[in-house]
């Protein structure tokens, strides 16, 4: 099955039209390890580094992928389309998926559907039906299912950080059609894993999207281990199911409300309850809060968010990460000081 | 104010000697000096309501509720001009904001809990916020933030992006239905604020004014084309502030009758091509301005290198075209807002860009890679490329940011401008 590649900067794309179409949907999720030297040709280098890395990769990998989406999400989606589409040559297309969730906004989201439904429709010489998109939403779902019953785990077995990372890595860029069976066997093999470890301390990760293992080994050298999370690489994306008993586009529209949001959308305070309400369902004492140096929404976010998470009583540590394949001794050293504080 | 004199003596006299500086006419001062004495005295009436809006909002609607419009992002702009920005710019970051993020936010954030008055960036309090993404993401974060954090309502305006590709029929218009429902969700917001009915007859006549103030604006801006200039940056930068804010329609449209009258009487009814003595070299500037360093303009003008032409400053006349009925106004005003000349996609900016340089004679392109505007600092080198392919004319990239004057260093820049002149005197062979 031919692959159909997509830029997001949370989880705003709607991969499900794209199964319908007959196409894997593949998530850039960049290559730490290689310079993005290519991007840095046409965009400066103060620019969020993750959307370089994407752009960076696709420069370089395009020729696989049958086509490139891009949904409204935040100023480097928004802005740097043009750029992808002045140097790949491959179709492209644009979702403009609407900062808010209200009436107003769900009734243009489902003209915008529509619309990629169409276009994709019209560039491959396909019907994307009703039929073929509830198929794909039913398989979506059993996906989303496997990842939860998954990520549950964390918290109870030895499953460690990067295993996680890697998890949602393989479920947001591999093949979807055979992962509901790969995640029951995975399941399988977590559940004899041994418990939580008593040196870890379990905490909620919450911020820019981390897409790079670096990160996650940082904290689990730091003895901190992630066992809930907000991310797009995480809970975001599973959390929530598409609804099946209604007309597909507006599944997709209802579900795009029903997720944990991401910092890009207004009103923020849903993106604060559901920390609040993750930290409280599995009695999380500490909140590691990150963005990605250049990621304006959630650096912006986090001066309010770590405030009301504090007032809440929760142990909380900001910090502002590189994006870098180097472990930062310096991280761990402040990570591994935050826990033994926290914990005092 | 006088208690902020008192207290920050040095900052005030600085100050001073900052606004000292602006090639201001004496009724241009008056001008600003109005908007900041009115912010000052707003709330003080318990009848009239205040709202905070961002650049790219239509103010127009707060106009016609007759609620005063606090501009945040004009008190950075008296504060990047008066050449202040630093402290509060750093009292915001010690309470957390990066030293990445946009230099307006921080100078807002930190003059305003620093209790300054708004000359210097501070923001006397509003009674709600709305901003609109049309130009950044930070819009959006930012005004909800100090909404929350003043306690205040907050109403966010989502601005689809009209991206390079996008048809300007089909495409288009689904987009300007939706900014078109969100100005009656908008209307709804503001009738709960003020507790007044909206009035379509009334906010007719207040858009009649703005796109009677932008028309006005257009053909002074239009002058700019003849040779030599009617204005500069440097002056453009401060005169669009009643256009920009709209505080006083009425005020707005008296003052840039009689400049127009003035070029006018100078230049004749119509922009003359040519009077005999050209800049030695045109420029157009991409990007916001660099409001503390009014001195690199001065010292480009002892070089000959005069900015005859900005999308920046030609993206606040935003009213253009005239309408008559309230649906077709909507339309137009959804349409200007998604088709913002500061943030046309890749395609449209670049057909932009080489229509106004043949319109103004421009002999060279600086872009401002402005470190806190990220938006607006896109697709530069893809710009850069095509102009100087189409053009021919050489294209600066400069690197500074719009109001921290710790991202800019003179000879730096200097250095850059002065290979840069050179480019264009080779050219000019």
């Amino acid at each position: 099955m031919k692959t159909f590649a997509y830029f997001d900067s949370g989880h705003e794309f709607p991969e499900e039209i794209v199964m319908a179409a007959g196409f894997d949907p593949c998530k850039i999720l960049g290559d730490v390890e290689i310079g993005t030297g290519p991007a840095d040709e046409y965009l400066h280098n103060y620019f969020c580094p993750f959307a370089r890395a994407c752009f960076t990769e696709a420069l370089s990998r395009a020729g696989e992928w049958a086509g490139i989406g891009f949904a409204h999400g935040c100023d480097a989606t928004n802005r740097h389309y043009d750029v992808w589409r002045a140097h790949i040559d491959k179709p492209f297309f644009w979702v403009n998926t609407p900062m808010k969730i209200d009436a107003t906004a769900r009734k243009f989201h489902l003209r915008e559907l529509e619309n990629f439904r169409a276009g994709l429709e019209r560039e491959y010489g396909i019907e994307i039906s009703d039929e073929k998109l509830a198929e794909a939403i039913r398989l979506s779902n059993r996906i989303k299912n496997g990842l939860k019953r998954l990520a549950a785990l964390r918290a109870e077995h030895d499953i460690n950080n990067l295993e996680y990372l890697e998890l949602m890595n393989r479920a947001l860029t591999g093949p979807r059609q055979e992962l509901p069976e790969e995640l029951e066997r995975k399941l399988d093999e977590w559940q004899q894993r041994p418990p939580f470890p008593r040196a870890l301390e379990a905490v909620l990760l919450t911020g820019s999207d981390v897409t790079s293992p670096e990160w996650m080994e940082a904290l689990e050298e730091a003895g901190l281990r992630v066992v809930r999370d907000d991310l797009s690489l995480g809970e975001r994306y599973f959390r929530a199911a598409i609804p099946e008993d209604i007309p597909p586009l507006k599944a997709l529209v209802e579900y795009y409300g029903a997720y944990p949001q991401p910092a890009t959308r207004v009103p923020s305070d849903r993106r604060l309850q559901y920390l609040e309400t993750a930290a409280w369902e599995n009695d999380i004492r500490l909140v590691i809060s990150q963005n990605l140096k250049f990621c304006e929404p959630y650096a912006i976010d986090a001066v309010w968010t770590t405030g009301v998470l504090k007032n809440k009583g929760l142990k909380i540590i900001h910090l502002e990460r590189e994006y870098t394949p180097t472990l930062d001794q310096q991280v761990i050293t402040r990570l591994e000081t935050f826990k033994e504080m926290a914990l005092q | 104010m006088l208690q902020f004199l008192l207290r920050e003596r040095k900052t005030a006299i600085d100050g001073l000697k900052g606004f000292k500086k602006q090639p201001l006419t004496p009724k241009l001062f008056g001008v600003m000096a109005e908007y900041t004495t009115k912010s000052k005295l707003a709330h003080l009436n318990p009848w009239r309501k205040t709202g905070s809006p961002t650049a790219g909002f239509p103010i127009e609607f707060l106009l016609a509720f007759d609620i005063f419009p606090i501009h945040p992002e004009a008190y950075a702009c008296y504060a990047g001009s008066a050449g202040v920005t630093r402290r509060p710019i750093e009292e915001a970051e010690s309470q957390g904001y990066s030293r990445d993020l946009c230099s307006y936010m921080k100078t807002s954030i930190g003059a305003t809990d620093m209790g300054w008055p708004c000359d210097f960036g501070g923001v006397p309090q509003p009674d709600f916020y709305v901003s609109a993404n049309a130009v950044c993401d930070t819009h959006i974060k930012w005004f909800e933030n100090e909404a929350r954090r003043h306690g205040v309502p907050y109403f966010g305006l989502d601005i689809p992006s009209h991206v390079a590709g996008r048809g300007d029929d089909q495409d288009l218009e689904r987009e300007i239905d939706y900014v078109v429902a969100q100005f009656f969700d908008l209307i709804a917001f503001l009738e709960k604020q003020s507790g007044k009915k909206f009035s379509e007859e009334k906010f007719m006549r207040v858009i009649g004014k703005s796109q009677e103030a932008c028309a006005l604006y257009h053909e002074i801006l239009a002058y700019r084309r003849c040779l030599p200039a009617g204005q500069y940056f440097e002056f453009q930068r401060l005169f669009m502030l009643p256009v920009a804010v709209m505080w006083n329609l009425d005020g707005c449209i008296a003052y840039y009758r009689r400049v127009l009258a003035e070029l006018r009487r100078r230049y004749g009814d119509t922009p003359p091509t040519d009077l005999g003595s050209r800049e030695k070299y045109r420029l157009m500037w991409e990007g916001i301005t660099i409001w503390y360093k009014v001195d690199l303009y001065y010292w480009l003008a002892e070089k000959g290198a005069r900015f005859v032409y900005e999308q920046y400053t030609d993206s606040f006349g935003i009213r253009r075209r005239r309408t008559t009925t309230f649906p077709e106004t909507l339309r137009q005003i959804a349409s200007e807002i998604i088709t913002l000349p500061y943030t046309l996609n890749l395609e449209k900016r670049i057909a932009w860009m080489e229509q106004k340089i043949d319109e103004y004679d421009i002999d060279g392109v600086v872009l401002h890679a402005n470190l806190s505007c990220r938006p607006a600092a896109a697709a530069q080198q893809d710009v850069k490329n095509a102009i100087q392919k189409s053009k021919g004319i050489p294209v600066l990239i400069l690197s500074a940011d719009m109001d921290d004057p710790r991202s800019y260093s003179d000879e730096q820049v200097r250095t850059r401008c002065e290979s840069f002149i050179e480019m264009m005197e080779a050219r000019k062979g």
